[in-house]
């Protein structure tokens, strides 16, 4: 029974422990196709990084692979869009767990799959409590403005916990190669990143703003964990205001633009006596507009802020990321996003979630460090079963959609 | 045998195994064929099957296995009682195409019919005291932002309220249900609006406008006792509340865009359902009129007053503003 395996699509390091793993006695044949296929992803891996670059902790170098296909998504989405709405919203917790799923298992790294591990009845529960609280806070500001001012208060409290309640458990329901990732966050941190400073920056005509960016992403990635291993990054101010600045300076040119094109456009209409229709059409134009200026200038941060975030971030001993995002494919993606939409009437959802999937998984790489194979599985070390039992209960995504 | 990763519990480590199943057992064996785990079967905890994606299955306290999917694998990990539906419904051309067409259609009956019963439904339960209270705090606040003292003498004021009780009593309605109050505003210009708890507020320059013939004023407010009456500004809240939570639930998992869309369908939904009140209220005063042989006349004049102080409306307006065409009621009043 001499089955022949097919080791082409195993990773480096699956070769590596497949061959360690092979009687060579009872199976030369295998024993030297594995080694072939380990010296070839050798040679392919010292190819692909910068000779210097490659030291002695460093594997090899992984691209992002995705592999979810639009025909495929646009049934699971159609399906479960009608699905939640023949169940008044109730099957709308399943069908994230499963839209979450179907994006995480088709995104490989290294030759491994995420997998989401969220529970649908943990979101149900988040809704549930997410639907009262708006309602409650919906209802009270409609009745009176006294109640309103008390909830602005609580809100502006809350919202810190809300914040690291939502990333912690979307960290804890993702795991890699069967371990888990996690948030270590702060009350107090959260409070200072995300109520403080923001009240701050006002005062300083919003010129501190971009610094606070990058508290909040620091805040956030510098308290991420793999396992029991650390998230780390060291981000450089001067790359939020560079973003910041020309996101700025690209809006106003941008927008600019086009109010001289929609002036242009006004000439030749005003001879038009039909004043009714110029209004609307104009209306329409400048909402059209101001998306559009929106798009441009958010794309150019966010491939910006990306690119930084990334490859000045590392999980310690594990991994380095890569990040090369061209800003001008990021607004054509998105404008041709926003296009699609529109033409289709929400129809091209599912394509855009794909292709834009795909798009983030292009430009990033993945540096695997050697420590990659011996992460210790954080919540095995938690031995207080009591203290797992407490956080499950709020572990419920508090977030709508 | 099928070939799968098998991540053992508790660290990142992955190996190659191969499966093999007894009828009651999985055997989980390393490249060796030396034999890693011998499991029950019904111990697997196998996530529900997802399109084309690697089936998971997590074995408690020993780890968890990746395996490249199959109908052969399928049939072997999935307990044949339990029926992968959705699964199958999101391969289903049946499914997806009876889905493409239901969704609009049922978005549609929830908008049009669901939404609207469900707040008229909810707004005929909340207590009196709740409406008492907000009627007075809003008052409050108007009172101490956009409202000023009126203008018209108290002696002024009273003759008002006496002719109105008078007509109310002659139209058969509880006069003490109501209670009208006169304010000055140059935010709100010419206005008249009612409070759910019954009190009607019109401004001075209302007053000014109808150049207090008292048959004009009597037709705006029993439009606006129409809105009272049939408990228009719960409805608005409910309306207001059921149509974002609809929204935010369907369109919400779709960031950055769609969160402008759902503000802007908010509104349309919003105005829509709120012209639509106008209408009622419209019909109410007008039916009233009607049966108490009063010519509604007095009411289109009242609308033509107000359409002069409003400026030139267009197509777009008639999409994004909460009032239904002026033209289009005061062609109503006189119908």
């Amino acid at each position: 029974m001499d089955k022949h395996i097919d080791y082409s699509q195993y990773s480096y390091e699956d070769l590596l422990s497949a061959r360690a793993g092979l009687d060579q006695e009872t199976y030369p044949e295998r024993a030297a196709e594995l080694d072939r296929l380990i010296s070839e992803k050798r040679q392919k891996a010292l190819e692909s990084t910068s000779p210097p670059a490659l030291n002695r902790s460093q594997l090899r170098q992984s691209d992002v692979i995705f592999h979810g296909k639009t025909a495929e998504f646009f049934g699971i989405w159609i399906v479960n869009i009608l699905l939640t709405i023949v169940t008044l919203g109730i099957y709308s917790a399943w069908a994230t767990v499963r839209t979450n799923r179907y994006f995480y298992s088709n995104t490989e790294i290294d030759g491994h799959r995420f997998s989401y591990l969220a529970d649908p009845i943990q979101i149900l529960k988040g809704r549930i409590i997410a639907v009262i609280l708006f309602a409650v806070y919906s209802i009270a500001s409609a009745f009176s403005p006294t109640l309103l001012l008390i909830f602005i208060v609580a809100f502006v409290f809350l919202t810190p916990i809300m914040i690291i309640s939502a990333v912690r458990f979307k960290m804890r329901m993702t795991s890699y190669r069967n371990v888990k990732f996690g948030f270590k966050g702060q009350y107090g941190d959260a409070f200072a990143t995300f109520i403080l400073l923001p009240i701050v920056s006002v005062f300083t005509l919003y010129l501190a703003l971009p610094w606070v960016l990058k508290k909040i992403d620091e805040f956030l990635h510098n308290n991420m964990t793999y396992g029991q291993q650390n998230f780390s990054t060291e981000l450089k101010s001067s790359e939020y205001y560079i973003a910041s600045i020309g996101a700025l300076i690209l809006g106003v040119v941008v927008a600019g633009l086009s109010l001289f094109a929609l002036g242009a456009s006004f000439s030749t209409l005003s001879a038009d006596a039909a004043q009714a229709s110029t209004f609307s059409m104009t209306t329409i134009g400048i909402m059209f507009g101001y998306l559009v200026v929106f798009l441009i200038a958010t794309s150019f941060y966010q491939a910006h802020v990306r690119n930084h975030l990334f490859n000045s971030t590392h999980i310690e001993g594990v991994a380095r990321f890569t990040s090369t995002v061209a800003t001008t494919k990021l607004i054509g993606l998105r404008l041709s996003n926003f296009v699609a939409l529109i033409i289709t009437l929400g129809f091209a959802l599912p394509w855009i979630h794909i292709r834009t999937s795909q798009f983030y998984a292009n430009v990033t790489q993945v540096t695997i460090l050697e420590g990659i194979a011996e992460v210790v599985d954080g919540a095995q070390d938690d031995t207080s079963a009591l203290g797992e039992e407490v956080a499950n209960v709020f572990d419920v995504d508090i977030a709508l959609g | 045998m099928h070939s799968a990763n098998f991540y053992p519990e508790g660290s990142s480590r992955c190996l190659l195994v191969s499966l093999n199943f007894t009828k009651d057992h999985l055997v989980i064996s390393n490249e060796d064929n030396e034999v890693l785990h011998t499991i029950f079967k019904r111990e697997l905890i196998v996530a529900s099957k997802l399109a084309s994606t690697n089936r998971e299955v997590s074995i408690p306290d020993v780890g968890q296995l990746v395996i490249p999917s199959s109908n052969e694998i399928d049939e072997l990990i999935y307990p044949t009682n339990k029926l992968q539906w959705a699964a199958k419904l999101e391969s289903s051309y049946k499914a997806i195409i009876i889905s493409l067409i239901l969704m609009p259609f049922s978005l549609f009956l929830i908008f049009k019919y669901g939404i609207p019963y469900a707040a008229q439904q909810f707004a005929t339960i909340i207590p009196d005291s709740a409406v008492e209270l907000a009627s007075t705090h809003t008052l409050h606040a108007m009172d101490s932002s956009v409202l000023k003292p009126s203008k018209l003498s108290q002696n002024e004021q009273e003759a008002f309220r006496t002719q109105w009780e008078e007509q109310l009593n002659q139209l058969r309605l509880n006069s003490n249900a109501y209670s009208l109050q006169f304010r000055d505003s140059e935010t709100l210009g010419a206005n008249a609006f009612a409070f759910p708890n019954g009190s009607i507020v019109v401004t001075d320059q209302f007053m000014d406008l109808i150049e207090e013939n008292p048959s004009l004023l009597h037709a705006v407010l029993l439009h606006e006792i129409g809105h009272v009456e049939q408990h228009h500004s719960m409805r608005l809240i409910s309306q207001t509340l059921f149509s974002s939570l609809v929204i935010d639930y369907f369109f919400a998992d779709v960031s950055g865009l769609i969160d402008i869309f759902a503000g802007v369908s908010t509104t349309l939904v919003q105005n829509q359902f709120s012209s639509q009140l106008e209408w009622e209220a419209d019909n109410f005063a007008l039916q009233t009129m009607k049966s108490a042989n009063i010519s509604t006349e007095a009411f289109a004049l009242a609308l033509e007053k107000l359409a002069q102080t409003s400026p030139e409306q267009s197509k777009m307006d008639k999409w994004l503003q909460t009032h239904p065409l002026l033209r289009e009621r005061i062609a109503n009043a006189r119908k």
